[in-house]
């Protein structure tokens, strides 16, 4: 008899402590921001290392943030939707692709554009002419939906040749590093620093680059959760402002910039530097500048689930950005 | 047909030490002998027919057939278990078949057919094992045995898992076989009851270490 | 057999429902907890993949466990029969057999590259313990009578009594270990297919489309695939098996 009631003391201990985590109420003192170890998000990474973002963030009742890396922007959107996080540093392609799915989030300020590259086995970079000469090949990028396979699709696309004419393995920068090391890919197509890893290795070289393929394209940015931006708006003008300080730190410091990355990624600054040479980033942060591309984007990740959202349009500028927040933040700031 | 034991002692070492089972056990079985082995449990009569059939080898001595060292087991020196021991995935058919198979004689159904016949199993060819009672798959497991043709036919208590109903029938039946196809026939078994009943010659051996206490030959009244 | 069947669809048809529910009344975000009705609408979205993925995973699985089946039969026959073939092979199996199948996929990406066989060797580790065990074990459970009785018979060399004694009394426990492989096998199936060794599979379009457009009512659909697939080559395994190799021992496989 005893034994009975402990099992159903137990039993609903348990449910109790499970129904506790799925309705977890976050903490509204801690802030917890997604990134991926890539060059592009620098700005967070200074902005953090210098203090900046938990200085100017105390005010306004932020005890704690909170960093989660992702190694790419769906993953980190997919723990976002799940109510993991409330601002990401991330590609705008992930962002729409969750919009599209109903991700309560918009995009409020711009981080990077470009940067990308596309390296070859260096036997096969040899005889690249043009895009068609990658026909039958085994490239290596982000999975759908992240910006490098939108963007990589697209170009494919545009110049008519099917994503099944080669064979896109989709996988995070370190595994496709690894794969073409191990000589299981023909070639990548990856955001900074990356490529420049395989060449610094004397793997591959780079064929093209973002500016080649589709020159000024939008690549990450910052998204905040709508309750965010209904709620403590204050908080999110401030981060915007400690991100225009960052980014512009980071453009005008570049080797205090290689050694935050190199602390933060164990990746040696040699490599980073010749990064910085090889591939075009440009660090931005007006969310302006993102828009044309950012609305390309959604168009082909409208296109690539043509007959899930075929009751639908593609998503519009205003669906994806708020965009009062940034121009609050630049008017306070000068 | 001659089967000679000469001296035979058989012991086992394990961890827990050495035990002796039998002790220079002399024999002598002559062509068509029904020859019964008595003694009680433990005492290595079961041990004594696993040396003459060659899964085991003697400690010391000799044991030879028509003066041949019996050195592994071989159809010839056929033994029937206590256990039932059919093949529980082949039929009866395919059970008696087992050894004419393993040999690669040829006409096989003739034979299994004369020995389904003459055991009495006939209809129930198709069976399984687990379909059979005990009495039937002794009766199988002798037909299998008898169908490899061998010079002796060593049995260790086959009837003990049977009721005495059973056991009377196939007392019978053994007998009757050993009549007809003239068999010799080494048949051991606790039960002196058993022994009188079926042997003309029976051997008597004294508890562990087993040893040959004495051998007495009659006259069964049939 | 028919009240089976009515058991089973009236189970799954009331799981369904009380889904349905939850998802329509309770949780409300599609994204959380898709509602099984809306899978209706999916399946016509995606017929064009469906066939081609499971064409591809169904390739995946019958590479692992065909191998698995190969080498844990051969391995399990060889420990089950020969002591010393035992000593030497059994402390590396007990090491390797603990390893989830998962933890292999590093291995399996440089071993056998982003190929159908690095797939096929995912299942593979999960397959073969099953079968090896099974085997081992039904070989070394043979009645030492039936050894012998077969030995008396004529049965002389150690391939002979393995082939009409060891496998004939062991194919019950070959035939449950294959069972259950499969079983095990199939689980691994979405694991092998993370890490993109094709451009189809059930795991591939999971992990590569699905979790990254964030499409969770595709997911569900694929996850009930998953299920429904298993049981149906659970359900023609054990019938082609009892029916035909196993009349003598109906009611030991389960």
């Amino acid at each position: 008899m005893k034994k009975k009631w402990w099992v159903i003391f137990i039993f609903f201990l348990l449910t109790g402590l499970i129904g506790r985590i799925i309705t977890r109420k976050k903490e509204t003192s801690v802030l917890r921001i997604g990134y991926q170890p890539i060059t592009d998000h620098l700005a967070l990474m200074i902005a953090m290392e210098k203090g900046w973002l938990m200085e100017g963030l105390k005010k306004y009742g932020i005890k704690k943030i909170e960093l989660k890396e992702f190694p790419t922007g769906p993953q980190e959107i997919h723990a976002m939707m799940g109510g993991e996080i409330d601002i990401v540093y991330v590609g705008s392609a992930p962002v729409i692709a969750g919009i599209y799915e109903g991700l309560p989030a918009k995009i409020i300020a711009g981080v990077h554009l470009q940067g990308y590259a596309l390296v070859l086995k260096k036997e096969i970079a040899k005889t690249y002419k043009d895009v068609f000469s990658l026909k039958g090949l085994k490239i290596a990028t982000y999975p759908p939906g992240s910006v490098p396979y939108i963007v990589f699709v697209k170009w494919l696309m545009d110049k008519g040749i099917s994503p099944d004419e080669l064979s896109i393995k989709t996988m995070g920068p370190s595994d496709g590093v690894l794969a073409m090391e191990m000589g299981d890919v023909d070639g990548i197509f990856l955001p900074p620093p990356y490529p420049v890893i395989i060449v610094e290795k004397g793997i591959g070289d780079i064929v093209e680059t973002s500016k080649t393929i589709w020159k000024g394209h939008a690549c990450c940015v910052i998204a905040a959760r709508n309750e965010l931006i209904d709620k403590t708006q204050e908080i999110l003008v401030e981060m915007i402002r400690i991100h225009i300080k960052a980014t512009e730190y980071v453009k005008n410091h570049p080797d205090e910039a290689v050694e935050t990355f190199s602390k933060w990624t164990n990746i040696k600054p040699s490599t980073i530097k010749l990064a910085f040479k090889l591939l075009d980033m440009d660090w931005i942060h007006d969310p302006e500048i993102s828009i044309p591309s950012v609305l390309e984007y959604a168009k082909v990740i409208y296109q690539l689930n043509k007959e899930r959202y075929q009751k639908r349009q593609p998503l519009g500028v205003e669906e994806i950005f708020y965009l009062p927040l940034y121009k609050k933040a630049i008017s306070e700031q000068f | 047909m001659k089967l000679d034991l000469i001296n035979v002692s058989k012991t086992y070492f394990s961890d827990k030490g050495k035990v002796k089972a039998l002790e220079d056990i002399n024999l002598e079985v002559r062509e068509g002998e029904f020859l019964c082995i008595v003694g009680p449990t433990g005492c290595g009569k079961t041990t004594l027919l696993r040396l003459i059939a060659g899964l085991e080898r003697p400690t010391s001595g000799r044991i030879l057939l028509d003066g041949k060292e019996i050195s592994e087991p071989s159809p010839e020196r056929a033994l029937i278990f206590q256990e039932f021991s059919l093949f529980p995935w082949r039929s009866v058919y395919k059970n008696i078949e087992f050894g004419l198979e393993m040999s690669g004689i040829k006409n096989r159904k003739e034979i299994v057919d004369k020995y389904i016949e003459l055991m009495e199993l006939k209809g129930f060819e198709e069976r399984y094992s687990h379909e059979l009672s005990g009495g039937m798959k002794q009766k199988v497991a002798i037909a299998r045995a008898l169908c490899m043709d061998p010079a002796i036919l060593l049995m260790d208590e086959p009837f003990s898992f049977l009721d005495s109903e059973t056991t009377k029938m196939l007392h019978k039946e053994i007998l009757n076989i050993w009549k007809k196809t003239g068999k010799t026939i080494i048949f051991v078994t606790h039960s002196l009851e058993e022994a009188t009943v079926l042997g003309r010659k029976i051997v008597f051996l004294s508890q562990r270490p087993g040893r040959i206490i004495k051998i007495e030959e009659f006259k069964n009244p049939e | 057999m028919n009240n089976f069947r009515t058991n089973f669809i009236v189970s799954i048809f009331t799981f369904l429902l009380i889904l349905e529910f939850l998802a329509r009344f309770v949780v409300k975000n599609p994204v959380y907890l898709p509602p099984p009705s809306s899978a209706l609408l999916s399946f016509v979205h995606l017929r064009n993949y469906i066939l081609k993925d499971l064409m591809t995973s169904l390739m995946h699985f019958f590479i692992g466990v065909g191998f698995a089946c190969f080498f844990g039969i051969f391995i399990g026959i060889g420990i089950g029969w020969f002591p010393k073939i035992y000593n030497a092979f059994f402390p590396v199996l007990e090491i390797l057999r603990p390893i989830p199948p998962i933890a292999w996929i590093p291995m399996a990406i440089i071993w056998f590259k982003l190929t159908h066989f690095s797939a096929g060797f995912i299942i593979f580790t999960g397959a073969f313990f099953p079968v090896l065990i099974s085997t081992y074990t039904g070989l070394k459970d043979v009645p030492r009578v039936l050894i012998e009785t077969a030995k008396i018979l004529g049965a002389k060399s150690a391939l002979s009594l393995i082939r009409h004694v060891g496998i004939p009394y062991a194919l019950p426990y070959i035939f449950s270990g294959i069972g259950t492989g499969m079983g095990v096998g199939w689980m691994c199936v979405v694991a092998a297919e993370i890490f993109g060794v094709s451009d189809s599979g059930i795991g591939y379009r999971l992990f590569q489309r699905f979790y990254h457009f964030h499409q969770m009512d595709y997911a569900l659909v694929y996850m009930l695939l998953l299920g429904f697939v298993s049981l149906t080559m659970d359900a023609i395994f054990r019938k082609l098996v009892i029916d035909r190799f196993l009349k003598w021992k109906r009611g030991i496989v389960k």
